[in-house]
This record gives C-alpha cells, structure tokens and sequence, in this order.
C-alpha cells in the first residue's frame, strides 16, 4: 500500500513541474465556459424553464463541466499504449509491483494535482464572471467529492482498457480518436443529457460516459431530489467496478500474449 | 519501376522529382520579377513535399481509412449536438438549425483545410524540443515551406468531409436563396477562412521561439475560435464581439460570410461593402503572421548539445 501512496505523491509531484503548460490549457477552458455561457444565455428566454433547469443551472453546468474536463481526463492519455507499443511493457510487468494497480496510482496522483490546479481555479473564474452559484448544502458537497473520485475511477476504467487494446492494435490512435469523440457526446458534455429528448436520455444516463460529467454536476445543482442523486451514484459505482474487472480480465489475456524479444 | 534518376540526369524535368533551382536573372531583372520566381519555386517544391506525404501516407491504407473515418464518425457527434440543442430551444437568438449549420459548416470547412495543410506549423512545439529546426535551418529551402510541408495530413479529410455534412443540412433546410454571387462567394470565404486558421497556427508557432510549454495558448484562438464561429456573434459581450473583430477577424469566418449568403445582411448593422472584408482581413492578418514568424526566426538560438 505504501509503494502506491508513493507512486501517488511522485506522480502529483511531477504535474507540479508543467506549470506554464497548466496556464495555458486552463486558458483554453475559461475560453469555452466563456463561449458556451453566452450560448445559453442567448437560449434560454427569460424566466424560462426546461426539464427543471434554469439558466442559472445551465451556466453552473458549463463552468464546472470545463473544470472537470482535466481531472476525469475526457480526452485520454496514452502513456500506456506508447509504452506497449516501444516495449517498455515488459519492464514495467516484470517490475514487482500490481501493473493495474500501478497506473490506477500514477492516475489518481495526477488527478489530485488536476483537481487543485485546474478544476478549483476554473470554477472560481466561473464564480466571478458569470455569478455562478452552487448548491450550498453541505450534503451536496460531500455528495459530489464522492461523484468526482467515482468518476476519476470509471474514467481510469475506460482509459486503461483503451490502452491496452494497443497489445492487439498496432496503431493506438482510432481506438482513442473514438474513446475521445464517445467522451465528448455521451457524457453531456456538448449538450447537457437533461437537454435530450427523454428516451435517449434514459439511456445515456446509464452509459458510463454519463458518470464522467453529467453525473458528477448533477451533484451539485439543485435540480435533481436525493434519491435521484443515490441512484446516479450507484450506477457510477457499479460502472466503476464493471470496468476493474474487465481491465483485469484484459490484461491477464493480454499479459499471455506478449513475447519478448531477447537480445 | 525501372527508370530511376541514374537514367535521368536532368532533374526538374519529371514529375515528382526536384525543380529546377530557382533561376538566376540578369541583375537587371526587376526585383517583383525574382519575387514572383522565388513565390513559384517554393510553391513547386512544396508540391513536391506534399506528394511524397501523401505516397507515404498512403502505404498505410487501412490506417488511413480508420482515422478518417474515425474522425468523420466522431465528429458527427458534434453535429448531432447541435440538433439536440436546436430541438430543445428552437433557435438561437433567433438563428434556426439551418442558419446555424451554415455557420458551423463554414468554421469547420475553413478550420478542416488549414490543418490538413498547416498541422507542420500546429506540432511545432515538437520540432523545437526535439532540436530538430537545427536541421530545418541547415537546408536549402525555405524554412517556412519545409514546416509548412513537414506534416500534410491526409486523414484530416475527416473534418472536411463532416463539415460539408453541416454544409448540406443546411442547403437541405432552404435558408440560402441561391444566387451566382453567392455561389462564388462561397469558396471565396473558404479559402479566405482557411487563410485565417494557417496564419493563426504560423501564430502559435511563432511562440515557440521564445516559449514552448505555452504554445498550447493558440488552441484558445483555434479550437475556442471555431467554437466561437459557430454561434451568431451578437450573442458575446460586446468586449469579446470587437476583439473578435478587430484584433483576431474570427468573425469573418462564419458570421459575416453567413450574413450575406442567407441574405441577412440588411439589418444586422453591419454595411453592405463588409462582404469584401473576409478576404481582405484575412490577407492582412496573414500578412501580420508571417512577419511576425520572421522575426521569431531570426530570434531563434538553439540550445546546442
């Protein structure tokens, strides 16, 4: 347990070091929550109501949606992909620790340090632009930290069997450009899910893209009633769990195929 | 394949071979003449260039055709995103589906082309870390049409392709009342938005001369930039509606364009000579890039190893 804690700290400790590269790309999601804030603004008439949400709703959707983008990772890392497909693999396999493990440390590490450096900083440009307002109740709060850790995890899930596929996959980058794309759309990124019309809706809050995004601002807007909130809660975990075992199921099919090369 | 180039010692006479050097005139030659000859030299080598891309690009076929059609699948995705918001709320200020498509459709057309052409100006950061622009600095041919040339990506079709998807359900809605003028105009503010989007990767790069871990800023201008294009610009602030006008033309990409081809022009207070202002802004804030990747050029100072 302690390895992993220590994989954790390196981890968060090495993201401390791309400090430029965080500015800019923070930049990049201020720009969109900008953009998208007015795109609502101009939808949605005056007093109108839709599915529950309000304006305000909608616009406290785009800002923490954009602050979520980096610690859920939307749009991928492919760290173990480049890894299988130079070689690499093999050390990291003979290496005496848990492989799955080992990554899912790396992750959270980098997660956390996300969540500090990118998550809370955009919410708060959020707060003074556009006068977004959270959900006050402490319950909800807790409610959402517990959502956003499920997410990181299901996310991890969806990731570590995107990079895996490369032990079959020679080129890496369709499987990813899809996983990217899915990401993008199902997870209400886009277009909030509550948007939708209800059956499709219905079905894409059972999809695990949904638990990226949707799920965890969900949290803490005020629309949803606490029972609802459980629910959603409970299908990211079961997501959560699902995608453990099939990355672990994976990888031991994965792990009999690899030959090394001697010399 | 038979005959090689030992067969045939004069180059520049076959296609797909080395042009001829650029000529030498008589010091007597005016100096637009020898500009004009340097302008067709370049372009004939990036010919050149781009071919061989696309000859490698295309052993790997399969490849090719899944990151395609990858891409196109994918991006559908954000089509589809604007008929879900479009169906829920209508319109937006007063910009039906329609409407709205030809907006995207012009922003990603123009945003398609100039990062199949230009993605060697978009992976600079690369070039830099790497020191590879030592050996950019050390050949014979323009260090711009080398990073211009140095990563011409077929599979960006992807883009392109779902662009004029977006062009399509347009037309198909009826919005454009088509005239000669605007089936001109069309590809004019095509290529002028194409124009626009490889001066602003010629941008990005040139940070890189003095800074490489930011150089992801310019993603504000490009992918933010194509997302701001889609909506109708009277939505913004006014702040953001005049810096988008003025200092980064972003609006002549999509919405002044689509004033004109959807006839809307009367009323949005904008004057009629402004249909002209696509091409030219465009030039200018080319013109503007270019100088500026010049002077990075010369400020450049390898690390050395």
């Amino acid at each position: 347990m302690r390895l992993y804690l220590e994989v954790a700290r390196l981890s968060f400790a090495r993201h401390t070091t791309y400090r430029a590269a965080m500015l800019a790309g923070m930049a990049a999601n201020v720009f969109f929550g900008i953009v998208r804030s007015f795109l609502f603004l101009a939808v949605f008439a005056p007093g109108a109501v839709h599915n529950g949400w309000t304006e305000r709703d909608a616009i406290a959707y785009v800002w923490i949606a954009q602050a979520l983008l980096t610690p859920v990772s939307l749009w991928g890392d492919w760290d173990i992909a480049l890894s299988i497909r130079s070689g690499d693999v093999v050390t990291d396999l003979s290496r005496p620790y848990d492989y799955y493990l080992y990554w899912l440390s790396q992750d959270s590490g980098r997660a956390l340090f996300s969540i500090f450096s990118r998550m809370l900083p955009t919410l708060g440009i959020g707060m003074l632009l556009f006068d977004v307002r959270l959900s006050a109740a402490p319950e909800r709060l807790l409610l959402f930290a517990a959502s956003l850790a499920l997410a990181i995890w299901v996310s991890f899930g969806m990731r570590f069997l995107a990079n895996i596929a490369a032990f079959w996959l020679l080129d890496y980058r369709g499987m990813g450009t899809l996983l990217m794309f899915a990401n993008n759309f199902f997870s209400g990124l886009l277009v909030p899910i509550a948007f939708w019309p209800d059956t499709l809706a219905r079905v894409a809050y059972l999809l695990p893209f949904a638990a990226l995004i949707q799920t965890p601002v969900d949290m803490l807007l005020g629309v949803n009633s606490n029972a609802d909130l459980a629910r959603a809660l409970g299908i990211q975990l079961l997501w959560g769990v699902a995608l453990l075992l099939a990355g672990r199921l994976v990888l031991a099919a994965a792990v009999r195929r690899v030959v090394v090369q001697g010399g | 394949m038979t005959t090689n180039t030992h067969a045939n010692p004069t180059p520049g006479q076959t296609p797909g071979q080395t042009p001829a050097p650029a000529p030498h005139r008589p010091p007597g030659a005016s100096r637009v003449q020898q500009q004009v000859d340097i302008l067709r030299h370049e372009l004939a080598l990036y010919g050149v260039l781009v071919r061989a891309r696309v000859r490698a690009q295309w052993q790997y076929r399969s490849s090719f055709l899944i990151m395609t059609s990858v891409t196109f699948i994918g991006l559908l995705g954000e089509l589809l995103a604007l008929v879900l918001l479009l169906h829920r709320f209508d319109s937006i200020a007063g910009w039906t589906l329609g409407e709205i498509a030809l907006l995207y459709a012009l922003a990603s057309i123009s945003f398609g082309m100039a990062e199949m052409v230009g993605a060697g100006f978009d992976l600079f950061p690369q070039v830099i870390r790497r020191g590879e622009f030592d050996q950019v600095l050390l050949r014979p041919v323009s260090i711009f049409t080398q990073t211009l040339a140095s990563d011409f990506q077929l599979r960006r079709l992807g883009r392109i392709a779902q662009g004029c998807v977006a062009l399509a359900i347009s037309v198909q809605a009826g919005v454009i009342d088509w005239t000669l003028a605007r089936l001109l105009y069309l590809p004019l503010v095509l290529g002028s938005g194409m124009l626009f989007f490889l001066a602003l990767f010629v941008c990005g790069a040139t940070l890189c001369f003095w800074t490489v871990e930011s150089s992801q800023l310019i993603n504000v201008f490009t992918n933010g930039g194509t997302e701001l294009a889609t909506y109708p610009l009277p939505i913004y602030h006014v702040a953001l509606q005049r810096f988008f006008t003025f200092v980064v033309p972003t609006a002549f990409v999509s919405y002044v364009p689509a004033l004109f081809l959807l006839g809307r022009l009367d009323g949005s207070g904008w004057p009629r000579w402004s249909v002209a202002l696509p091409p030219l802004s465009a030039a200018a804030f080319a013109l503007a890039a270019f100088a500026l990747w010049r002077v990075g050029v010369r400020h450049y100072r390898s690390t050395g190893s």
